[in-house]
């Protein structure tokens, strides 16, 4: 879905590395500051928290950081649905999975 | 100050409370309560309460905080001490939206609310016709994925959507690459998940 989102912007070029690795420019508008808020958030890290949370409502707006939070929040709910019931992941997968530098488990191959 | 954003979020949050405290498919109001409480303490790294089975704490303790390392064995031993199939992938359903809740209003600055008193009754116990065991771990209506891996229940489908559509999109809204909310493009949002699962360790 970020792969095919982010074809509908103009002159956008994803760097799917960096979603894993944490660090760098990744593609996407106020990348940074939504990756920062993320990482609070899903971990629940009172100490990054506050500043990770201003940053975002500087480049986001109030409501838009409070989008990315309520997104994170949807996926650790879609995450552990799909983990804890064994879905399996399909091989159409291994190329993203290959550029985001992971590789999926093979308890996941169905 | 309350937005109607956050509006949104509170509004969500009572629904989930009532379907908390009502009486499930396999499970009482008290009982999936106790689940929750379980999640919530483990996600607080609290000891076990030994409120609930061993084989449902044990679960609801593991999908809360280790989804990633759960195996098929881990849900045949379970099977074993007593936590049926189906309601194991109801027992899913209620702690993952509680974790999407607890995790999103973390991140809106909010305080964890209280987990709600159980209602009486008892769960109807009823079974979808056409569930089984197909590409997953655990009973459900067609393939194990995405939309279908609470299939096997019903009730936590339309409960996950609801979810859904609240914190990220209505299936409706799935098929719009371009869509914005509060500002935030469909990429933006997709960032967003991406890193979100792989901090959960999730290939999906």
């Amino acid at each position: 879905m970020l792969r095919a989102s982010i074809k509908r912007i103009e002159g956008a070029e994803l760097f799917c590395r960096t979603i894993t690795e944490g660090v760098g420019n990744c593609g996407v508008e106020d990348g940074d500051a939504i990756r920062a808020l993320v990482d609070a958030t899903v971990l629940r890290d009172h100490d990054e928290y506050p500043d990770a949370r201003v940053r975002a409502e500087i480049a986001l707006g109030r409501d838009g950081a409070d989008r990315i939070a309520m997104v994170a929040g949807n996926f650790s709910m879609m995450n552990r649905g799909l983990d804890a019931i064994g879905a399996p992941v399909g091989s159409g997968l291994d190329p993203i999975a290959a550029e985001m530098g992971v590789e999926v488990p093979a308890h996941l191959r169905g | 100050m309350t937005t109607v954003l956050l509006a949104e979020f509170h509004q969500l949050v009572d629904r989930e409370w009532a379907r908390l405290a009502s009486p499930g498919t396999w499970w009482t109001g008290a009982e999936r309560i106790s689940i929750a409480a379980e999640a919530r303490g483990a996600a607080r790294n609290e000891a076990p309460t030994g409120v609930l089975p061993d084989a449902a704490t044990e679960a609801a303790r593991r999908v809360a905080v280790d989804a990633a390392s759960i195996r098929s064995v881990d849900i045949e031993r379970w099977a074993d001490g007593g936590l049926d199939g189906f309601a194991y992938v109801e027992l899913v359903g209620i702690v993952s939206r509680l974790m999407a809740i607890d995790v999103a209003g973390f991140g809106l600055g909010l305080d964890e609310r209280s987990l709600p008193e159980a209602l009486p009754g008892e769960p109807t116990r009823q079974k979808p016709d056409g569930a089984e065991v197909t590409t997953g771990w655990v009973p459900t209506v067609g393939p194990a994925n995405a939309p279908g891996s609470m299939s096997g229940v019903p009730a936590e489908v339309e409960a996950m959507f609801d979810v859904h559509g609240v914190l990220y999109l209505s299936l409706e809204q799935m098929g719009d690459l371009d869509i914005e909310r509060n500002g935030i493009h469909r990429t933006q949002m997709e960032l967003a998940a991406g890193r979100t699962s792989w901090l959960n360790e999730c290939f999906y």
